[in-house]
């Protein structure tokens, strides 16, 4: 088994004959956070949709280059249980809104046969929403819609719903750009206590963020890697001119 | 503090919003109204009777419309299940698929579709289905039902598809559903009230629809019910008849049919409509 979770060599990716990202190679170990970071528009959210093969929905998108997840090319494996194993949470929450608090996080479980009975989908679904530190504010409303829920909790409804499909890696496409502070601090702590189950890959455009969630960091600037890293070593001493800027917040 | 002309002008607007929902208001109001004086004393004459009884003789005093409310029951039923399945399967991929030649194809041939007279349609089945089987028959009728209300479930289907937020898209693909996988445990749920008025459209559409029937439902007036393969009847087909027989019984029953017509469109829709809750986003 690899020890990589993500290895990717000279990824290239146009969308209309756009090169939203150029020629990128980088490796990220299993059971770490890795955090993207990057300004709006450097193609961070590329990057991860490249990741699951959500980009084969993106009509005129191109992909070169070798993506390698869980030690298989991308291409050879079935882009649905490649999804199934490297699930994604949106910058928006996006809870299944006919669906309640319960099978809002049931669903992926029953659907990649992680738990065999109810009584094991009923444990399943109490461990997700622990993890993202929800369980105690809607014990007593899970059978409620998510539309009863504040914009926070319903990111971590999100959160745990993916934690519920047992995946490998874990992708997050800015959870908390749209959350409040309070909010922001629960899903980190959740982040990191997750490292020693999953492989998480955040991208943020936060230095801050990264900053307290990262075990490693790279710098994403007009579709090019400039810095990567262990997050210390990045943060304490940047090598590169931009990710300076970049962390002083003048880029 | 609002000035004078901007407090006259927005009561000028609301009057002028007012006046035309009354107007629009009218047409449904006077179809009911005439429906109600006209038909509704051959309801409280006769009651269940109505419903149940063999229709009139050109002679007898009453009669009801068994054999019609059966007949229009089977075979817009039917014609769901013929036109359901295959409207639902194309409305989804093309809405998945949008670029696709087949998809475009099937846009221009099913949208294209609804501008066809429905006595085309009959003239079709008779030719097709009608004169090989040598006899009219509900089955022949329910075929013609689901062409011409193929293409309004299509097109029910297309757009509740085409409003399924793309966030909840991504959501359903980002947890590795296949497509399949996402139209039964997220989409068929979330649309649930567009795809339902989809159906009772689709169901009322050829409930109420007459041209269709002319040439391929047959008039059954001796038993309710004489089977599949046989002649039916339906109550569009029935008001049709009789309202041109110069028989005042028969003018009695159809007026009597419209109402119950009228009546069972007005439940459908109320029911189906307060029972399938939308999906609060």
């Amino acid at each position: 088994m690899s020890a990589y979770a993500v290895e990717v060599d000279n990824l290239t990716v146009k969308i209309r004959e756009v090169i939203v990202l150029r020629d990128i190679t980088l490796r990220i170990r299993r059971n770490t956070i890795f955090v993207l970071m990057g300004p709006s528009g450097s193609g961070k959210s590329t990057f991860l949709r490249t990741l699951n093969r959500l980009i084969d929905f993106v009509e005129g998108s191109e992909v070169r280059g070798s993506v390698r997840v869980l030690g298989r090319d991308i291409y050879e494996v079935d882009p649905y249980i490649l999804r199934s194993k490297v699930v994604m949470v949106s910058q928006e929450p996006n809870p299944f809104p006919h669906m309640t608090i319960y099978d809002n996080v049931a669903l992926p479980a029953r659907l990649n046969k992680v738990a065999r009975s109810k009584r094991e989908l009923d444990g399943l679904v109490r461990w997700a929403l622990e993890r993202v530190m929800l369980w105690d504010e809607v014990k007593d409303r899970l059978r409620d819609y998510p539309h009863t829920l504040s914009g926070g909790q319903r990111q971590r409804l999100c959160l745990a719903r993916a934690l519920a499909a047992k995946p490998e890696i874990l992708l997050l496409d800015e959870p908390t750009a749209n959350i409040d502070p309070a909010n922001t601090l629960r899903i980190e702590e959740s982040l990191r206590n997750l490292r020693d189950e999953v492989t998480v890959i955040m991208v943020t455009h936060m230095p801050h963020q990264a900053a307290r969630v990262a075990d490693h960091v790279a710098l994403l600037y007009d579709g090019t890697i400039v810095e990567e890293g262990p997050a210390r070593e990045v943060f304490m001493n940047p090598r590169n001119d931009i990710t300076n800027k970049f962390l002083r917040g003048v880029l | 503090m609002y000035s004078r002309l901007r407090v006259i002008k927005n009561y000028l607007a609301l009057s002028i919003i007012v006046v035309t929902s009354l107007v629009c208001l009218i047409p449904l109001a006077s179809i009911l109204y005439i429906a109600l004086r006209e038909g509704g004393n051959t309801l409280l004459e006769l009651g269940l009777r109505f419903l149940i009884e063999l229709p009139p003789t050109p002679l007898s005093p009453s009669g009801g419309i068994a054999p019609a409310l059966i007949g229009s029951i089977i075979s817009s039923t039917l014609a769901l299940f013929i036109a359901v399945p295959p409207s639902f399967m194309l409305a989804y991929f093309v809405t998945e698929f949008p670029r696709h030649p087949f998809s475009k194809v099937c846009e221009l041939v099913v949208r294209s579709f609804m501008g066809v007279p429905s006595i085309v349609v009959s003239m079709f089945v008779y030719y097709t289905l009608v004169i090989p089987m040598g006899t009219q028959s509900i089955i022949a009728g329910s075929l013609s039902l689901s062409f011409v209300s193929l293409p309004y479930a299509y097109v029910y289907f297309t757009s509740a598809f085409r409003s399924i937020p793309s966030n909840i898209r991504e959501a359903a693909m980002a947890l590795g559903m296949s497509r399949v996988r996402a139209l039964r445990y997220v989409y068929v749920g979330l649309l649930r009230r567009s795809l339902t008025t989809g159906l009772l459209v689709t169901y009322l559409r050829a409930f109420g629809d007459t041209a269709p029937l002319l040439f391929t439902m047959g008039f059954l007036t001796s038993t309710v019910f004489a089977g599949l393969l046989k002649p039916g009847n339906a109550l569009p087909l029935l008001i049709f008849v009789y309202a041109l027989s110069p028989y005042e019984t028969f003018h009695r029953v159809a007026w009597g049919a419209t109402l119950v017509l009228l009546l069972i469109y007005l439940a459908l829709f109320i029911v189906t409509r307060s029972l399938v809750r939308g999906v609060k986003l």
